[in-house]
């Protein structure tokens, strides 16, 4: 018999490692490369016809994002872009801050339930959540149009504004804010907070003191992914806000479909991915500044 | 565990806002559900109860095309994800290796990357390798993008095992393949019941990847919509949303009460 | 049932594995471990836990990968085999059944993994399951058994593979004290039947003693003592070992002429066995000294404190020189002893033991 080594805790411990390789094959070349794509495409220059690439190295496209040059050939910051880029930046920030303020103690209170009344709230929060997000947006035209039932109870019309896409983002997002907070607040030893009551702490000082310490590994999962699909969003932006206040997710849609500028198109997507890295890394060293 | 009934009440604000975030979230959902039985011809002014624009949607044959495309793309999709997904989750077993850490990342990388960008990396290399956008490349942005959901209840359930079945079964003799055939797979069908249904829901509701991924011949379900959608609100939209709602939602209660039950005569026999 | 594949030893020889914690600190689990378990044994490893014993356990099953060493099996070399490969089969802690499989399923499986008559399967798993005596519950799933059934059923499963070792990873730590002690009998009766070595690991002293023919004690990796329960517990080879198992008082001092002097104590009469030395350490355990006359006097000790356990008496006392001496006596003085009272220590000079 041949003897070959065994490996310590072998991967395949639930079966062959094989069985993994189509994963890998998917992952590397339908996540990664598109990636690749899209960073290699924002140095090219424009095709010829609007649409595509021509393959020759070129910064116009983050040139384009950044600056514009007027009629005369002088080179100035290019507002438009910076303009939508910022106030993309603002939405998701306050959509985030809304969802933490009304995540929190949505959690919290789902967490102190009873185990069957947990299980009954968790599932009310969840459904929204399965529903096409087309049909939850479209219940936000009905309640915010002219003529909407908000309208005719006296509120001013808020469809196509900044202010309905913010409250259509914030709906969309509540639940990812809520679930991984109840996920930690679930798990909290309930005697603790007996404990900080019985020493005489306040209701306020318990809450902010022990128990949003202990459940922040949950809020910063939570503010993760309740900002980055904010950040990129599309369908509320353009459902509800009109494009008056177009945001970064339609701007790219719209280079790689009316505008055809495809390296344009690509230059922002790869901010965005810069964006997103830079709120995983933030959410995530703060993990690692608590855990030690 | 008997709940304590000073730890809610005693903590400030947390009630008000838990039940004030219950009705922000279905307030909506349940106003769509009532107009849908509007029978005024103006989408948001009520004029009594009516059926009657639930039966134009079935005359509506491009609303009827695109929910067959959309079927056409989530089942297989729903199949090979939780297959993919499920090799994944075996394959990879315990394994914490750079490589292999590095691999898992790039499957799960859809799970936190804006959607906008995914998709127009897949509609970029699909132009830039000269894949036309048909049926079969459309199933394929599907299948990566449901992939990371569908590996969830999967993962989740085998970290629920206690390891040592999987290492009795070797000492038993067992070669890896006989013990994902014989231990994990059926150890597992629960877990891929969730994980198709998951991707399929995922597949079904996907707008972005299939806008910019898909050709003329796949207007899906949810393309289709977003074009009526872009017009405004209308009394047939009205209904088209709350079967939006209606559908996945009596899918998720029957799956709740079903794992419900399941549990409770679980701890029935445990007794 | 007899054992058709013929007897086999288990030779363990100069075993070392370590593996990084955490923190990157660097861990010996086994430090150059070797250990002779004749075919047929019952051998208890014992030690803390950390200690290096399951590690070596699972080292023997296949599950770890060992840095140095090897490891025989009836003079076959077994270490680089795979798990499946290996004629051993563990006892998990956790039992470790198959949650989808009844009990007579989950003993089945491990001999269709060896493509056995149909037949031959079905006989063998009625034979495991009359050994154990769960014949009647052969189709019910783990799920529907109490904790001490599922411990016979993973026993069945092992055992259903004739295996030439048999190894047990803490199998009862997970019984309720009564049921512990009756499965230690069902373990004796099980081991007797079968012939089967048996390597079991515990953290439990008095299981220790109450189940294995020899008993290996390990501690931080390393092998501190091999040898049977009797030997182990009136002659430890270390400080370490005599702490683990049982109580007992060290004395360090002078030895000469037979006289041991220290510790405010001073011993005469010593047995032969007893070697001269400037700087020894004699180990005592609580029931060889004694507070009744008879035997040989130590000197004199204040009694600190006084503990009545029912058929014996708990003594801690100090002697001159300020060490502290544990003593086991007999309960009908306990009238007679007071706290701050002095008395004299007598001492059973055949069962002191001298450590290096």
């Amino acid at each position: 018999m041949k003897l070959r080594p065994i490996t310590q805790r072998e991967p395949g411990i639930y079966g062959p490692g094989s069985v993994a390789l189509p994963a890998y094959v998917t992952g590397i070349l339908l996540v990664g490369l598109p990636l690749i794509v899209v960073i290699v495409f924002s140095f090219l220059q424009r095709g010829e016809f609007g649409s595509g690439v021509i393959h020759k190295f070129t910064l116009d496209a983050y040139r384009t994002v950044f600056f514009e040059t007027d009629l005369m050939g002088n080179q100035s910051l290019n507002f438009s872009f910076l303009k939508i880029i910022f106030r993309s930046i603002m939405l998701a920030f306050t959509v985030t801050v809304i969802c933490l303020i009304v995540g929190i103690p949505t959690a919290i209170w789902i967490a102190l339930q009873k185990k069957s009344t947990q299980r009954i709230l968790i599932a009310l929060v969840t459904i929204p959540f399965w529903v096409n997000v087309l049909a939850r947006t479209y219940a936000w035209m009905l309640l915010l149009a002219d003529g909407g039932l908000f309208n005719q109870i006296g509120a001013p019309v808020l469809l196509y504004t900044s202010w309905a896409t913010f409250i259509g983002l914030t709906y969309a997002f509540l639940p990812f804010m809520v679930l991984p907070i109840y996920a930690s607040a679930e798990k909290l030893d309930k005697s603790i907070l007996e404990a900080a009551f019985d020493l005489g702490a306040s209701g306020w000082r318990v809450l902010i003191r022990i128990v949003i310490p202990m459940i922040r590994f949950g809020i910063f999962a939570g503010i993760a992914i309740v900002f980055i699909p904010a950040l990129g969003a599309y369908v509320q932006p353009s459902l509800l806000g009109g494009n008056k206040s177009m945001l970064i997710g339609s701007l790219i849609n719209d280079q790689f479909g009316e505008s055809r500028n495809w390296p344009v198109g690509s230059a922002l997507a790869v901010l965005l991915l810069l964006m997103t890295a830079l709120i995983l890394l933030a959410t995530r060293r703060r993990k690692l500044e608590f855990a030690s | 565990m008997r709940q304590k009934s000073w730890s809610v009440s005693h903590l400030p604000v947390i009630k008000p806002l838990g039940i004030a975030s219950l009705v922000f979230l279905y307030l909506p959902l349940f106003t769509v559900l009532i107009f849908s039985f509007n029978k005024s011809e103006d989408a948001t002014t009520w004029g009594g109860f009516s059926t009657r624009w639930y039966s134009t949607i079935l005359e509506n044959t491009d609303l009827i095309r695109s929910a067959k495309v959309s079927l056409s793309i989530a089942i297989p999709c729903a199949l090979i994800a939780a297959l993919i997904a499920t090799g994944l989750a075996v394959g990879m077993g315990r394994a914490t290796g750079k490589v292999q850490n590095f691999l898992r990342a790039l499957v799960n990388a859809p799970l936190v990357l804006p959607e906008i960008v995914t998709s127009v990396g897949t509609l970029a290399l699909f132009s830039l390798v000269g894949v036309p956008l048909r049926y079969s490349s459309l199933l394929f942005a599907h299948v990566v993008m449901c992939v990371p959901f569908a590996f969830l209840p999967i993962r989740s359930r085998l970290r629920d095992f206690d390891e040592n079945i999987f290492e009795a079964a070797r000492d038993l003799g067992a070669s890896s393949t006989r013990v994902m055939m014989k231990i994990t797979v059926p150890l597992l069908v629960p877990a891929l019941l969730s994980s198709g249904l998951l991707s399929f829901i995922i597949s079904m509701d996907d707008f972005l990847t299939s806008l910019f991924v898909s050709g003329p011949e796949t207007t899906t379900l949810p393309i289709y919509i977003f074009g009526l959608l872009k017009l405004g609100a209308s009394p047939e939209v009205n209904v088209i949303a709350a079967l939006l709602l209606i559908i996945p939602t009596l899918g998720l209660l029957v799956g709740i009460t079903w794992t419900a039950t399941r549990r409770r005569s679980n701890e029935a026999r445990n007794k | 049932m007899e054992q058709e594949q013929g007897w086999a030893d288990l030779q363990i020889n100069a075993l070392s594995k370590s593996f990084r914690d955490p923190k990157g600190a660097q861990v010996h689990a086994l430090d150059g471990v070797s250990l002779s378990i004749p075919a047929g044994e019952f051998i208890v490893l014992l030690g803390p836990s950390g200690c290096g014993k399951t590690t070596l356990l699972r080292s023997i099953a296949g599950f770890e990968k060992i840095d140095s060493g090897h490891i025989n099996l009836g003079g076959n070399r077994i270490d680089l085999l795979p798990p499946h490969k290996r004629p051993v089969n563990t006892v998990f802690q956790s039992y470790a059944l198959f949650p989808h499989m009844s009990v007579a399923q989950n003993i089945a499986f491990g001999l269709e993994n060896e493509k056995i008559d149909k037949n031959e399967v079905k006989a063998r798993v009625g034979q495991v399951l009359e050994l154990v005596k769960l014949t009647e519950l052969a189709d019910r799933k783990p799920s529907q058994m109490s904790g001490g059934q599922q411990q016979r059923a993973a026993l069945a499963r092992a055992l259903a593979k004739k295996p030439k070792v048999l190894l047990l990873d803490e199998p009862l730590a997970a019984l309720d004290l009564k049921l512990r002690k009756s499965m230690q009998f069902e373990l004796k009766r099980i081991h007797r039947a079968t012939g089967t070595t048996f390597v079991f690991v515990t953290h439990d002293q008095n299981e220790a003693m109450a189940l294995g023919d020899r008993i290996a004690v390990f501690n931080q990796g390393k092998l501190q003592q091999v040898g049977t329960p009797f030997e182990i517990y009136t002659a430890p080879a270390s400080e370490f070992v005599a702490n683990f198992i049982g109580e007992s008082t060290l004395l360090q001092g002078k030895i000469s002429g037979q006289i041991f002097e220290g510790d405010g104590l001073r011993i005469t009469n010593l047995n032969q066995d007893i070697n001269a030395n400037a700087s020894a350490k004699l180990i005592v355990r609580p029931e060889a000294f004694t507070l009744m006359q008879g035997q040989t006097s130590c000197g004199k000790v204040e009694i600190k404190e006084v503990i009545f356990a029912g058929d014996s008496l708990e003594a801690l006392l100090v002697t001159q020189s300020g060490h502290e001496v544990k003593v086991k006596t007999g309960a009908s003085l306990l009238s007679q002893l007071n706290v701050g009272q002095s008395v004299e220590l007598f001492v059973d000079v055949n069962q002191i033991g001298q450590i290096a």
